[in-house]
């Protein structure tokens, strides 16, 4: 007895049979469950990949931080989680030890891991399990608020599961006397506590017994539930983060328009099987719909509604059996009865998502609802041809003149009135880098501040660059959010024979969706050009000296992440470092969290009701940071912001561009510095 | 002696405002032209002598009636016959229309039986060496063309408002034919009306108010334009709206003001949430005063107001209207 | 049922003022960047005419346009739309109205027709005669303003826009109709599968000169000048710190001037 150790089904030998055939039972229904569960992602169009693994592994691994994203989930999940997995390695430890009869349960591991370390571990889980349950029923944030009984019920099955395995421990530990009952505290606790009910040994060893019988069982209940419940998302979580797109979270793929039979989504079957295994991995937590600017505002979508609904159709055609085969190729017209909107996915629901991404950026299992509504956006548009009116009017004077505004009175050309030098940029054929200015920053009065600003910016540190002046078309951005990919595809094709032909390469832009678009689509189109964003290009511009700041900050200053610059491509820092110099506040929801200004997916075009504006859900976040000026990097952003800074903020929030804030402290600019 | 003839095509009503502009119009020309005002006054049971007074009062040199009970509707097909046939008749130099819809249906057909040519919407006419120049914008307003007409007659359509009348002057006299070997005959009418509907406009005719608020897309929907709706009843207004907002479906087509809509000179015109467009400007371009409330200080309608306002007029119209009653009770 | 809709392919009428210039030698505008796109009214004409189609369960919708021989983008969006056929006429220099409308004269003559649509107005010289002087040409009746037109026991029926309201006329065939923009005549968008196909559709090319015989009608107008008119209003900017202010300021200030 010297070796610290114990003996393994100690006063339950006689059953152990009887586990093992529960195990089967358990093991089979949970094979089945998730045979059944994941079998019907085969009607979507395969394109599940495991290359590039070990970055998909450490994806997973790093997954955890994304629990975090809310502190009191963060830890219920996290000590969940990870009890389970350490408690499972015990019985791992166990099956090594007992029925591969290597016997490694012994000495100080048996001590520190087997004893003490699950010991906590047990006792976190169940800490963690009282935090999830007291949530669920006394404190009720909003999103749980649609929570169901069945919830519940398996948090109580988890909670009863450990406590009886508590349970069991603390009776052998009692009755066995065991020496090394003290490095299972917990356990023991509970012995001690249990004792004075079972003195009699006899006693103990019959309440040991059935006790063990007890946790046994729902060992295995639990197990053999687990697909058929919400605890599936244990297994379909990780499996989808492990299986995520690692390249362009949240860009649309391409269509071959050669091969594609229906273009976009019209059922269900027209997913992928990965975006089908996303629905399954969903456990209605809500964390997407608590940041999805549309929700927040009251619109008809809420990204996990979306998600189950979808799924509910996937469920409700594994059950009729319809779609389980795969489609051939050429897909026939989708029967009417089939079709997604408006029966199961409301009309409205896929026309207010701003693309914004903060429901991917925030959702544990990387659930992407984005390219799925732009799935249904493209049948709507480029099948049915019936979508908002005004998504139709930008997309026709996209493709009438060039850029996706109606009614405009700018010039392509304004915005370089009174520059210095303008014909030798327009006709600079040789200077490498091209400043892309973009419509949004051309074509209106207040944002062309911002292409004039950035130009001066860099001629200041004598730069050399070229322009392409009113010849400059549209990067597409709009229409391939909007859903219409065929004039997306060959306004890309346009784009990219004319930078071919001009030997363009370089390209730095002020617009975050001409950046994202330059950067993330065109490379599906086999662009392949070095682009930066004007934040990151002044800021290498003041590191490497040719420009430096001066000037005093006098007024607070918020900074306001866009979209297409931060969670697109990770562009958080480069703007703030810029904005060292300045007294900066931070809003709670900026980087990745950052609140959409309601300008992209082509909601910049569509009026919205005052009371129900993103932009002022984002100017009022704005205010409370109690900044004087709100700094911004996006020509959307600028207009939504400034928009809503006259009307909501009563012209108290100053709106400017980050190109702006730097040309005033250049000292080329007459502005006093904000 | 060579004539000036201003076509007022009465059909069952009498002679509209409007008449008297082109009247004045047709009045000036023809002054400078040191040739005679002509009207031709077509229609059904007209009172020839009550209305051609009232012509001649208005600046007509002589007035040439035909009174038909076939012309009681301005049907293109049956007036183009008539007005060809007074033409042919009375071999005026410049003939002219109002450029409202019966012009606009009536003039080139008329032009094409005469085998001339003419043009259309002119808001001034200048006379240089004889020669007539007609002015008119093109291009959605953006530009002005001087026309000339290289053939006898002349036809021109005349922007609706855009001549003043002449003062009434009842001392004036003149001749009034009535002119009966004009033939009508029913076979040539060819279209049917079934039925004549009425959209309810709410509140003062667009045509006749003195003050116009008028939305456009920045209005954001039909139920919206109450609020412009409270702010005309306040003032004794008549309430309009830009080519978007009825291409929207928010309004009936019949508050189009613009190019293709209606041409209105109110004396003060408050566009609410108007871009500017130069097709809409052109409606109303001979308001004496324009207000322009627009959330986009940018905005070009601003170019064309007097006094402007970049707010949201959700905002603004509640508290206008409130502080225009305050100051009109004083 | 024929329905022929004829489809003028102009100087965008968007262009920004600030890019709006004159070609004095040919007293036109000059293109510049702008685009060419279909007439505004002749798009609203164009859905009148497949919407004729769809109420009647038949019919053919053919498409016309005259230009130089490159402007053959209105008729492929037509048949974008689905339009049945195409039909370009190749005519070299400005068109006045007249001329359009004996080219077109002749060129329906050559196809069967039973309805002729039209836009009110060119969005360029805005002359609104074509679809009056082609009825002429062809001696048929013309009703303007139309908004929808349905085609019913061997007549057309139509809502035709008055100042108050709309008629409901009924018309023999053939008939021109010029039409006239309303929410229900906005050009449908149209669906991909079609834009792919329309690419691929002949359009029959004709020659104005072949049509016309060698006869050129004389328009007997000529434009003297085009120029851009200058409008000078300084508008007086209403300053306050809320929008109750500027309202009151707005008030006070209508009232000096006498404005209400």
């Amino acid at each position: 007895m010297d070796i610290p150790t114990r003996e393994v089904y100690w006063n339950v030998h006689a059953y152990v049979l009887l586990m093992y055939a529960m195990a089967a039972v358990s093991v089979g229904a949970f094979l089945y469950g998730f045979y059944r569960k994941i079998s019907p992602i085969k009607i979507g169009a395969h394109d599940i990949s495991l290359d590039r693994w070990p970055e998909r592994l450490r994806g997973v691994y790093l997954w955890e931080k994304r629990f975090f994203r809310q502190k009191t989930a963060g830890f219920m999940h996290f000590v969940m989680l990870w009890g389970a997995v350490l408690l499972f390695l015990g019985t791992v430890v166990v099956f090594i030890h007992e029925d591969l009869r290597i016997r490694i349960m012994a000495g100080s591991f048996y001590l520190v891991f087997q004893s003490l370390i699950l010991d906590i571990a047990g006792f976190l889980a169940i800490v963690g399990m009282i935090v999830a349950l007291a949530r669920r029923h006394l404190f009720r944030p909003a999103r749980l608020a649609n929570g169901t009984a069945a919830d519940s019920l398996l948090l109580v099955l988890l909670l009863a599961l450990l406590v009886t395995g508590f349970l069991v421990q603390g009776v052998r530990i009692v009755a066995t006397r065991d020496l090394w009952g003290a490095w299972s505290p917990v356990g023991l606790a509970f012995g001690v506590g249990i004792s004075p009910l079972i003195a009699d040994p006899g006693a103990q060893l019959l309440a040991h017994k059935s006790l063990w019988l007890l946790h046994a069982a729902l060992a295995f209940a639990t197990i053999g539930i687990i697909p058929y419940t919400k605890l599936g998302h244990l297994i379909v979580a990780p499996v989808n983060v492990f299986l995520r797109p690692l390249d362009g979270t949240g860009i649309p793929r391409p269509i071959d328009f050669e091969k594609e039979g229906v273009l976009g989504v019209a059922t269900i079957s027209d997913f992928t099987a990965k975006q089908l295994l996303d629905l399954e991995a969903c456990t209605a937590c809500g964390r997407c719909e608590e940041r999805c600017p549309a929700a927040r505002t009251n619109k008809p979508l809420s990204p996990r509604q979306l998600i189950l609904d979808l799924r509910s159709e996937l469920r409700a055609r594994r059950a009729t059996g319809v779609g389980s085969q795969k489609p051939d190729q050429e897909k026939a017209e989708p029967a009417p009865a089939d079709l997604l909107v408006p029966r199961a996915i409301a009309d409205e629901a896929i026309w207010s998502c701003t693309t914004c991404l903060a429901c991917q950026k925030e959702c544990p299992a990387h659930i992407e609802p984005v390219p799925k509504i732009i799935g249904l956006r493209r049948y709507q548009v480029m099948e049915v041809g019936e979508f908002p009116a005004k998504l139709e009017e930008a997309s026709n004077s996209l493709e009438k003149r060039g850029h996706p505004f109606t009614g405009i009175s700018v010039s392509r050309a304004a915005w370089m009135e009174g520059l210095d030098d303008v014909d030798a940029h327009l006709n600079a054929k040789e200077a490498g880098t091209l400043f892309w200015v973009g419509c949004s920053a051309a074509l209106n009065e207040r944002t062309m501040k911002i292409a004039a600003a950035f130009y001066r910016v860099l001629t200041a540190a004598g730069i050399e660059f070229r322009i392409l002046g009113t010849k400059e078309p549209c990067c597409g951005d709009p229409v391939r959010r909007i859903g219409n990919e065929y004039q997306y595809a060959s306004i890309v094709q346009q784009n990219l024979d004319t930078f071919k032909s001009q030997n363009i390469t370089s390209i730095v832009t002020t617009c975050p969706h001409c950046f994202s678009a330059f950067k993330n689509d065109y490379a599906q189109f086999g662009g392949n050009l070095n682009v930066t964003h004007h934040s990151q290009f002044i800021l290498d511009l003041m590191r490497s000296g040719k420009i430096s700041l001066a000037g005093t900050a006098d007024k607070k200053l918020t900074y306001h992440d866009p979209c297409y610059l931060g969670r697109y491509n990770d562009v958080y820092e480069p703007p703030r470092a810029v904005l060292a110099g300045a007294r900066l506040v931070e809003m709670p929801s900026s980087r990745s969290s950052s609140t959409c200004c309601g300008g992209g997916g082509g909601r910049f075009w569509i009026d919205e009701q005052p009371q129900s504006r993103v932009s002022y859900l984002r100017m009022q976040e704005i205010i409370d940071s109690r900044a004087e000026a709100v700094v911004t990097a996006c020509p959307f952003c600028m207009l939504m912001l400034d928009e809503a800074a006259k009307s909501k903020a009563k012209g108290q929030v100053e709106v400017i561009d980050l190109a702006e804030w730097v040309l005033q402290r250049i000292g080329t600019s007459d502005a006093v510095p904000v | 002696m060579s004539s000036v003839l201003a076509f007022c095509l009465a059909g069952q009503g009498g002679v509209g405002r409007n008449y008297l502009g082109l009247l004045g119009g047709a009045s000036r020309i023809a002054t400078a032209l040191g040739s005679e005002t002509h009207a031709a006054l077509l229609g059904s049971d007209i009172d020839a002598q009550g209305a051609g007074q009232e012509l001649l009062a208005y600046g007509a040199d002589r007035v040439f009636c035909v009174n038909n009970p076939l012309l009681q509707e301005v049907d293109s097909d049956v007036y183009v016959r008539v007005a060809e046939q007074v033409c042919r008749k009375l071999q005026p130099r410049l003939v002219l229309f109002l450029c409202d819809d019966d012009g606009r249906a009536l003039a080139p057909r008329l032009a094409w039986r005469l085998g001339t040519g003419l043009t259309t919407d002119c808001t001034a006419f200048d006379v240089e060496d004889g020669v007539i120049v007609a002015l008119k914008p093109v291009f959605g307003g953006k530009a002005l063309a001087r026309v000339v007409c290289k053939s006898q007659p002349g036809i021109a359509t005349v922007r609706v408002r855009s001549m003043e009348a002449l003062a009434r002057d009842e001392a004036r006299s003149g001749e009034i034919t009535v002119l009966d070997d004009i033939a009508v005959d029913a076979s040539w009418k060819k279209v049917e009306v079934l039925d004549r509907v009425k959209e309810e406009v709410k509140g003062i005719r667009l045509e006749d108010a003195e003050v116009v608020v008028s939305g456009g897309r920045g209005i954001g929907g039909a139920e919206e334009f109450a609020a412009l709706h409270d702010l005309a009843r306040k003032l004794g207004a008549g309430v309009g709206a830009s080519r978007a907002a009825v291409d929207e479906g928010w309004v009936p087509a019949g508050m189009q003001v613009g190019l293709t809509g209606k041409m209105i000179g109110p004396s003060v015109y408050i566009a609410v949430g108007i871009s500017g467009a130069s097709q809409h400007i052109a409606g109303v371009s001979n308001a004496k005063n324009i207000i322009a409330i627009n959330s986009d200080p940018d905005a070009p309608i601003f170019r064309y107001a007097r006094l402007g306002v970049a707010e949201d007029y959700r905002t603004i119209l509640p508290a206008l209207g409130k502080a225009l009653e305050e100051l009109m009770k004083d | 049922m024929n329905i022929v809709v004829c489809l003028k392919q102009i100087l965008d009428p968007e262009i920004p003022a600030q890019d709006f210039r004159i070609d004095q030698e040919r007293k036109e505008p000059t293109q510049g960047n702008a685009s060419l796109v279909i007439s505004p009214f002749d798009e609203n004409a164009l859905e009148v005419a497949l919407q004729m189609r769809e109420r009647a369960g038949e019919g053919r919708v053919t498409a016309i346009s005259i230009g130089s021989s490159s402007g053959t983008l209105a008729l492929r969006k037509a048949l974008a739309v689905k339009a049945d056929q195409a039909v370009h006429v190749a005519a070299e220099g400005t068109i006045n109205s007249f001329t359009a409308a004996a080219i077109l004269g002749a060129a329906l003559k050559k196809l069967e027709f039973d309805v002729v649509l039209c836009g009110r107005q060119a969005g360029d010289w805005d002359f609104g005669v074509v679809g009056p002087l082609l009825a002429e040409s062809l001696g048929i009746p013309c009703v303007p303003f139309v908004t929808e037109a349905s085609y019913a026991g061997g007549a057309i029926q139509a809502k035709r826009q008055t100042l108050d309201g709309y008629d409901l006329v009924k018309a023999p065939l053939p008939v021109v109709l010029t039409v006239t923009n309303a929410s229900t005549n906005n050009l449908r968008y149209p669906k991909v599968k079609d834009v792919m196909m329309a690419d691929r559709k002949e359009i029959l090319a004709w020659e104005a000169a072949t049509l016309l015989g060698g006869e050129s009608p004389d328009a007997s107008i000529e434009v003297r000048d085009l120029f851009i008119p200058v409008h000078k209003v300084e508008c007086e900017l209403i300053e306050g710190d809320n929008a109750t202010e500027k309202a009151l300021k707005l008030a006070r200030r209508m009232r000096e001037l006498k404005l209400v």
